[in-house]
Order: C-alpha cells, then sequence, then structure tokens
C-alpha cells in the first residue's frame, strides 16, 4: 500500500514538472512572437545604419522619415485605396452573394442541395496559383486584367467556396420554429431569408472578417492580375519593397512598410479576435 | 417531439422545386464558376498542350509535358519538398497543437495565449518572411544575435545557406499553422462537457488514460476536419515560400515546392519562361495530390462520430 | 373562425414501418377547442404540423371552413401557430414580433399599432412593447407568442406543447389563461400536450393518439369513465390504471386464484380479458374477504390520501405506453385505511367500477 502511495506521488511529480516545463515552453513561443512583433515596430523608428548594431536597443530617434520613405516605397496613397476598393468591394459582394446562397443550400430543402454544398466546398481545395493561368487568361479575353473590377470579381470568386461552407454552417444551426413562424405568418422566401439573415449575423461578421483578412494579405492574383503600378494593391507594394530591398537595403523603410500594413490589422484584431478564432471554428465543428 | 425534423429532411413548406432556391445560389455559382471551376477545367485541358500564353496558339501535345515532369529533377525536388511540408511539417504542427492545446486548457490566460499564436495567420504572409528572414539572417539576425549573447556561438548557422534554407522555411510554416491548428483542436476540446472529466476523475482516471478515453474520441470529427485542412493548406501554401525563399524575387531553387514551381514556369516575374502547359501539368498534379489525400485522409479517419 | 375536418389522413415519412399516422379522421366544430395527446412519437405534432401546412399528408382530405386546403400553402391558409419555444424574432420589439404577420399582410402602420396595442393590453404586455425576447421572461415571452397567433384573428389556433418550457407553477397559471382567452374570442383551437393534465383540464374534446392512430376522441370526463381501450384506460389517469390478465369461462371472471362474478354489463363477454382497475376502485380489506393476496410494498402518504404499492401473485399487463415492468399494483386508499408497509393483505376490487378489455384487441367490453 505504502509504496504505492510513494509510487504514484513520485508518478505525480514528474507529472507537475512536465506539465510545468510545457508551460514554460508554451510562454517562450508566446514571448517570441511578441518579441518578433515588438522588434520590427521597433526596428521602424531606427535608422538604417543602426538598426542591425545593436539588436534589442530602443530607437535613439523618431524616424518619421521611414514611414515617409515607406509611404512613397509603397505608393501608399494609391495602393491603399486599391486595397480597400478590391477588398472592401470583393468582401463585400462576396458576403451578399454567399449569404443568399449558403442560405438556400442549408434551408430550401431542394433537391440536389447537399451534393451542391460539397461542390462549393471543393473550391476551398483549388490553390489558386493552380488555375491562374486561364484565369488570367480567360479575364484577359473580356478585358479584366489590370482592372480593379477585374480583380474585385477575382476575390468574390476566390473567397466564395470558403464564405459559403462557413457560413453553411451558421445556417444550418438557426432553429427552424422561427423559420416556420414567419412562414405561418405568411412571408415569402425572400422575407423568411432576411429574418433569417440576422441571427447569422456573428457568422456573417466572422466570414466577412476572415474574406477580408485574407484578401488584404493576399498579393499573388493582384500580382498577376494588375501590371500597372497605379492598380497595385498594398500586398504587391509590400512585395516590390522587399523585392528592391536588395538594391537599396533600405531595412527600415521596408520595416515601416509592414508596419504600416500591420496596423489596421493590429487594430482589428485586438477589437475583434474573438469573434476571427471563433468564427473561424464554427466551420470546422459543426 | 423532434418527430418531423429527424425523420423528414424536406418539410414541404420550405421544399422548393429548386427554381426559388436557384435565384439565391445563381450569383454565388455563376462567379465560382467562372472564376474558380472554369480555369480548374481549362487548366487541365492545357496541361495537355505546349502553349507560351496570348498570341501564341497552344499546341497539343498529349502527355508529353507529363513525360518531362516525371524525368525532371526540378521537379521531384519540388514535389518532395511539398511532400516534407505535408508530413514533416504535418506531424511537427499537429505535435505541438496537441500538447499546446492540452496544456492550455488549463491555463488561466488561455484566449490572451490563443490569440498570440494565431496571430501570424492574419498577418501578411509578405510580412511574415520579412520577419523570418530578419530572424535567421547569417549576420546580424535576431536568432544568431541570440545565441552569441548566451555564450552558444557554436551554434549560429547560415541559416539561410541552401542547405538549410528549406528547413527554415519548414520552421517558418510551423511557427504560423501551429496557432491555427491550436485553435481549432481548442474549440473541438472546449466542445466536451467538463463533466466528462469529472466522472473520470472520479473514476481515478490518469491525465494518459484522460486522453485516450475521452479527449481522443470525443474530438475525432474535429481532428478529422484539422487534418483535411493541413493537407489542403500545406500542398497549397505558397505565399511565405515565395517571398520568404527569395526575399521579394524569384526564390531559389532550392526552396521551389509545386506552387512555386507552377508559379515560377508559367508566370515568373524576372525572367518568365511562359511554359503555360508545363505549369498547367504541374497544377493538375497538385489538384490530384489534394483529392487523392483529402479522400484519403477522409477514409482513414472516418469512424463513428459521437453524438454528446 | 372556421370548423376543420380531417378524412382519413395519413404521412408516412419513409417507405418501410407503419406510417407516422394512418386514417385519422377529426372533426372539429368551429370554436372547439381540441387537445391532442399521446406519448412521445405518436404522430400528434405531425399532425399538428399537417394542418399548420407545414407538413404535407400522405393521402387524405383536410378541410377548413369546408374547403379544401391540401394545396394552400401554410401563410395562406390564415392559421396561427404557437411554437413550443415560442418562435419569437430575437431581433424584433415585442410590438414588431406581435405586428409581424399584420405587416406582411400589408395593414397600415397606424392600424397596426393600435390593434398589436390592443391584443398587448389584452395579454398584459404593454409595458414591454419595446422591448426585445431575450429582455423577457418565459412567461411573457410565452405571452407575446400567443399575441402573435392572436392579433390577427386566424381561422384557428395551433399550439404545440406551448407551455412544456415553463416552470409548474406558471404553466397552472398560463394554462388556466389559454383556456379562458380560448373561451373569450370562442376560437377553434388545437393542442398538442404529452400531458394529461393539460388535456384534461383545457380540451372540450381530446383526441389520444398511439402510433399514428387514434385510439379514442372523447370529452374529458367520457375518456376517464368510458376508455375505449387498454391503451386509452392507461394512459389517462394518474396513477395509472391496473391491469390485471384474467379470463372469463363459465360465467366467472377467473384472476389468479380469485373467481368473481362477471359484473353484468360484461355478460356476454367471454375467452381471455385484461381486468382493469384504477386504483381508487381497489380496497384493501381484511385477511379472507379479498379477491386477491398482496404484499404491501411501499406506502406513500400524499395528504388526504395514501397510495399503497403491492406486490400480487397475479400477472398484470404492463402497457406500453408507461413500459415499467417494476411498476406495483397501486391502491389508493384513506389515510386511515393505510396498512403497514411489509404486511400482507387482501385486495378487493370494486366490480361496479372495473373496466375488462379484450385481450388480444385491447378493446374496451363495455357495451355503453
Amino acid at each position: 500500500m505504502s509504496t504505492d502511495v510513494h509510487v504514484s506521488s513520485l508518478q505525480r511529480g514528474g507529472r507537475l514538472a512536465g506539465r510545468g516545463i510545457g508551460r514554460l515552453f508554451v510562454w517562450s513561443w508566446v514571448l517570441f512572437s511578441l518579441a518578433m512583433l515588438v522588434w520590427l515596430i521597433l526596428a521602424a523608428f531606427k535608422r538604417n545604419n543602426s538598426v542591425f548594431r545593436d539588436l534589442w536597443a530602443l530607437p535613439d530617434s523618431n524616424e518619421i522619415q521611414n514611414f515617409r520613405d515607406a509611404w512613397d516605397l509603397l505608393n501608399l496613397a494609391r495602393t491603399t485605396l486599391n486595397s480597400v476598393l478590391t477588398v472592401g468591394g470583393g468582401t463585400a459582394l462576396t458576403m451578399a452573394v454567399a449569404a443568399p446562397a449558403a442560405y438556400a443550400l442549408t434551408r430550401m430543402y431542394f433537391r440536389g442541395a447537399s451534393p451542391l454544398i460539397s461542390f462549393f466546398a471543393l473550391g476551398i481545395g483549388v490553390p489558386v496559383h493552380a488555375i491562374i493561368i486561364p484565369l488570367f487568361v480567360g479575364l484577359s479575353e473580356v478585358n479584366l486584367t489590370n482592372n480593379l473590377w477585374g480583380l474585385t470579381l477575382t476575390y468574390m470568386g476566390v473567397s466564395i467556396p470558403f464564405a459559403v461552407f462557413l457560413m453553411t454552417g451558421f445556417f444550418r444551426s438557426l432553429p427552424s420554429e422561427l423559420e416556420e413562424a414567419a412562414v405561418m405568418e405568411g412571408a415569402g422566401p425572400l422575407r423568411v431569408f432576411f429574418v433569417m439573415l440576422p441571427l447569422a449575423r456573428p457568422g456573417m461578421v466572422a466570414s466577412a472578417l476572415i474574406v477580408a483578412v485574407g484578401l488584404w494579405n493576399e498579393f499573388l492574383l493582384a500580382l498577376v492580375l494588375t501590371y500597372d503600378v497605379d492598380k497595385r494593391t498594398i500586398g504587391v507594394g509590400l512585395l516590390n519593397t522587399f523585392g528592391a530591398m536588395r538594391y537599396t537595403s533600405n531595412w527600415v523603410g521596408l520595416f515601416a512598410s509592414v508596419v504600416i500594413m500591420l496596423t489596421p490589422l493590429i487594430i482589428l484584431y485586438t477589437w475583434m479576435s474573438r469573434r476571427i478564432i471563433e468564427g473561424l471554428t464554427v466551420g470546422a465543428t459543426k | 417531439m423532434g418527430v418531423p425534423s429527424t425523420m423528414d429532411v424536406s418539410p414541404p413548406h420550405l421544399r422548393h422545386d429548386g427554381r426559388r432556391a436557384g435565384a439565391f445560389i445563381a450569383p454565388a455559382l455563376a462567379i465560382y464558376l467562372a472564376i474558380i471551376m472554369a480555369p480548374t477545367v481549362a487548366t487541365v485541358w492545357i496541361s495537355f498542350t505546349e502553349w507560351r500564353g496570348i498570341g501564341d496558339s497552344p499546341e497539343f501535345v498529349g502527355l508529353e509535358n507529363y513525360r518531362h515532369l516525371l524525368k525532371s529533377d526540378t521537379f521531384w525536388g519540388s514535389f518532395n519538398r511539398t511532400l516534407a511540408i505535408l508530413i514533416a511539417g504535418g506531424l511537427v504542427v499537429f505535435f505541438f497543437s496537441f500538447v499546446f492545446t492540452m496544456l492550455l486548457r488549463e491555463m488561466r490566460a488561455k484566449r490572451f495565449i490563443r490569440a498570440v499564436l494565431f496571430f501570424p495567420n492574419i498577418v501578411p504572409p509578405v510580412a511574415l518572411a520579412i520577419a523570418w528572414g530578419v530572424l535567421l539572417a547569417p549576420r546580424n539576425g535576431l536568432l544568431n544575435g541570440f545565441l552569441e549573447a548566451i555564450g552558444l556561438e557554436s551554434a549560429t548557422r547560415t541559416w539561410l545557406a541552401p542547405d538549410l534554407i528549406f528547413r527554415s522555411v519548414i520552421a517558418g510554416l510551423v511557427w504560423i499553422y501551429t496557432g491555427f491548428f491550436i485553435t481549432i483542436l481548442m474549440a473541438g476540446v472546449d466542445r466536451i462537457p467538463k463533466h466528462f472529466y469529472e466522472a473520470a476523475d472520479l473514476e481515478g482516471a490518469t491525465p494518459r488514460q484522460k486522453l485516450f478515453r475521452v479527449t481522443l474520441p470525443l474530438t475525432w470529427d474535429v481532428l478529422s476536419v484539422a487534418a483535411v485542412l493541413w493537407v489542403i493548406t500545406a500542398i497549397k501554401t505558397f505565399e511565405f515560400i515565395y517571398a520568404f525563399g527569395g526575399s521579394g524575387t524569384d526564390p531559389s531553387i532550392s526552396t521551389w515546392t509545386l506552387p512555386v514551381q507552377v508559379y515560377a514556369v508559367a508566370l515568373g516575374n524576372r525572367s518568365p519562361i511562359f511554359a503555360l502547359g508545363q505549369g498547367s501539368a504541374i497544377a493538375v498534379i497538385m489538384l490530384a495530390l489534394v483529392g487523392v489525400l483529402v479522400v484519403l485522409v477522409r477514409r482513414i479517419m472516418r469512424r463513428r462520430g459521437v453524438e454528446f | 373562425m372556421a370548423s376543420i375536418s380531417l378524412h382519413a389522413v395519413t404521412k408516412r415519412f419513409d417507405d418501410i414501418g407503419p406510417p407516422a399516422l394512418s386514417e385519422v379522421d377529426l372533426e372539429i366544430e368551429d370554436g372547439e377547442f381540441i387537445v391532442l395527446v399521446g406519448p412521445s412519437g405518436c404522430g400528434k405534432t405531425t399532425l399538428l404540423r399537417i394542418v399548420a401546412g407545414l407538413e404535407t399528408a400522405t393521402t387524405g382530405e383536410l378541410l377548413i371552413g369546408g374547403s379544401d386546403i391540401s394545396g394552400v400553402p401554410a401563410g395562406d391558409r390564415n392559421i396561427a401557430m404557437v411554437f413550443q419555444n415560442y418562435a419569437l424574432f430575437p431581433h424584433l420589439t415585442v410590438a414588431e414580433n406581435i405586428g409581424f404577420g399584420l405587416k406582411i399582410r400589408g395593414t397600415s402602420k397606424a392600424e397596426r399599432r393600435t390593434t398589436v396595442e390592443r391584443v398587448a393590453s389584452l395579454l398584459g404586455l404593454s409595458p414591454y412593447l419595446e422591448r426585445r425576447p431575450g429582455e423577457l421572461s418565459g412567461g411573457q415571452r410565452q405571452r407575446v407568442a400567443m399575441g402573435r397567433a392572436i392579433v390577427r384573428q386566424p381561422a384557428a389556433f395551433l399550439m404545440d406543447e406551448p407551455l412544456s418550457n415553463l416552470d409548474a407553477k406558471l404553466r397552472v397559471e398560463m394554462r388556466a389563461e389559454i383556456s379562458r382567452m380560448q373561451r373569450r374570442l370562442n376560437a377553434t383551437t388545437i393542442y398538442v400536450t404529452h400531458d394529461q393534465t393539460e388535456a384534461m383540464t383545457m380540451g372540450d374534446r381530446v383526441v389520444v393518439l398511439n402510433k399514428g392512430v387514434v385510439q379514442q376522441i372523447a370529452s374529458p370526463a367520457d375518456l376517464y369513465r368510458y376508455p375505449a381501450n387498454a391503451f386509452v384506460a392507461q394512459f389517462i389517469g394518474a396513477p395509472t390504471m391496473n391491469m390485471l390478465v384474467g379470463s372469463i369461462a363459465g360465467g366467472r371472471l377467473v384472476v389468479g386464484t380469485a373467481q368473481l362474478k362477471v359484473p353484468e354489463r360484461f355478460e356476454s363477454a367471454d375467452g381471455p380479458v385484461l381486468v382493469g382497475a384504477r386504483p381508487e376502485h381497489v380496497h384493501i380489506g381484511d385477511r379472507g374477504i379479498g379477491h386477491l393476496g398482496g404484499h404491501v410494498v411501499l406506502v406513500e402518504h400524499l395528504g388526504k390520501e395514501v397510495q399503497v404499492h403491492l406486490e400480487i401473485d397475479v400477472p398484470l399487463d404492463i402497457d406500453d405506453a408507461h413500459g415499467d415492468a417494476s411498476e406495483a399494483f397501486v391502491a389508493t386508499v384513506d389515510p386511515s385505511e393505510a396498512p403497514v408497509e411489509g404486511s400482507d393483505v387482501d385486495i378487493v376490487l370494486d366490480l361496479d367500477q372495473v373496466h375488462l378489455f379484450d385481450r388480444d384487441s385491447g378493446l374496451t367490453l363495455t357495451r355503453p
């Protein structure tokens, strides 16, 4: 008996030690990620000749000039506008078509709904770069390359599968009584949809956020489908700045560019991270 | 009483002949078909041709592109690296995700930690590549600087040298995606009602028993979704590798994966060779890989889902 | 308000197994309060949803106010429904919820407001008109659901277990209130419940359903006094009617070792039977004069009466509605006559009150 107790307390000790090490590891990882972010932000305020000399020194001057450089490097006025237009437009239009589609697929009970859902989900597995060649050719046939409308349309296309997939999960989880109550009161399909829509708002918000973040960060489509300098999005601008680094070695300007691009994301994230995270996981768990 | 809802999946008041539903679905479907599905079909067709793009007329060459690829070391290099991300990267990502999820379950700051770990997933991959590059830069890099500072000069490496750079890529992907899969696994674990664990505690179950008897069986469906997502993510991942491997220009061949090669062969921006047929053939192989692996994973992981 | 008729309504959800509803005939008069009652899965909700138009009957005919409405969509049937969990629109205020149907029908804003206010004051909801359902108590939500139903003066009300989400006290209050409201509006109402107390207290007539088949349609009093078959006999009444296996042979009713006189009203009966005796029709007597011997397992004092659980040496017929084989034979007696737990007693059946059922078909042998 006593040996049993002894052994189990030893085991418990080992377990606690293991957990302690585990927690230490978790916190190091967290610290590491935060340190990277903090370093980048600090570096954006440093001078190019000193930024790598003393890695963890605080900036000795406020190099706002870095941000002015970045502004020019990124052609920020223009690229931001382009990104806002294409990402904002793409997200809004995606939601406008994906919400009714997801609603009809889950709640209209027509023959073929279930294979259609699978057909939409199939699109999640199609890598954009795998189809970008004919996409480019096709869009250029209808004069939609090097064109923000064309990019917006493409953004819709690549976002629709995931948005539909995510929102079918949300619509499916809604109680059918509400729908039936609306039908009993004489509501037609369109009005029933608009009754149900507010109930799916958490799902709509999460889907829209995820779609918007994905598009904001996207650069491949923008890179391939547009080529004029004034059609560039902020993602392409950043990539070009990064590429130009080989020749300019303007590191701090690059860091300032990254910080500029990250700022709206960080604000959005601190404000709505739970919505984004939970929204994303609904699709996986429902 | 839920008899009607469980037995009859199509209540007549909501059952439509498809025409009404069609009006709801048509816009999304049309755009999806035009932007994703039509190019997918076209890709398959182009992969049987030799074509240098607009202005050139595609010439049908049958399986020539595929034959060429199978003999190409570059292709097999990309292919193997893609598999390396999928399998080696996958093992590491899932190991960390699982351990972290278990640890986080009992940590008070779990929401904060999860939010921090997830953060790289909303950061532009280019920015991540820049940060990762700064970290691993041979001279002046944060990592080597850190190792020197703690007296481990012998551990410093030229992380971006051809022999190490791809491992650095995988490490970066692990750093990015672990947070994503922790989030998904946590969602599955959080769904498990506490009383199962309380009951297990009362029965004197060890942590390992709780893991294998409670947690795993009850998160199995979430795990299977996570596995499918990993397959898609691992094969699709492009931006980070592209930007990190080439510092904003075309990446060196030693970091190519299938998607990078598609881009480089077909559209690469500095020295485009516009081998659209060959690029499409790689794309088709990628699509097939995704398709086969998703089906495979689903088949392996299919097991009766547990309702609770 | 209108009458509702169902003729041979059958509903199949799939091709295998028995139908969810089979050949239901029901005539509901204008202004009548009909309760559908039965165990879980008996088809009562399906029947209600067919009337509502939320399901279609596989075969059969459905008339409201004399006209066939089988093909009429739910929204055009002029029927209102109160759902089990109320189905209030969470993003709309109480006023908007109540006025939802009026709005859809294009009633003018001013008229809508006065109508909604009138209904709200009727239900005591006036102070809450601008609140949302989430800010209301369960009872208030229930009232809003009622309000939404009555506001457009439909041809009939359908209620699907509307009280099942309320606590016991509120349930009793709302029960009375719904009954009162129904009489006042003289509204044809179909009310689904699994609770026999609700069925007995609220309905003008009660329809007992089991496995998709109508067992009996009768007033609550008749249902209790003259159950048409063994199922109804055991479904209605608490505690459940005791059901003993017996037979009639040679003019004697044989139950276990007891040979009893066959009551006059069953004289033509013969063969294997079930003997049903409600607990209040079972008496506990002194040894030697009873019909059956029994062993007292449990004595429950309920105040004005005592329930005595007995083990007896006669096979019991345990019905599948309650289906609990451990259920003992129960007698309800006056506290002064309560036996001691563990004692052996004699049991006397009140032969003037017992029911006899055919053992094969379960049908009553009583000739009313």
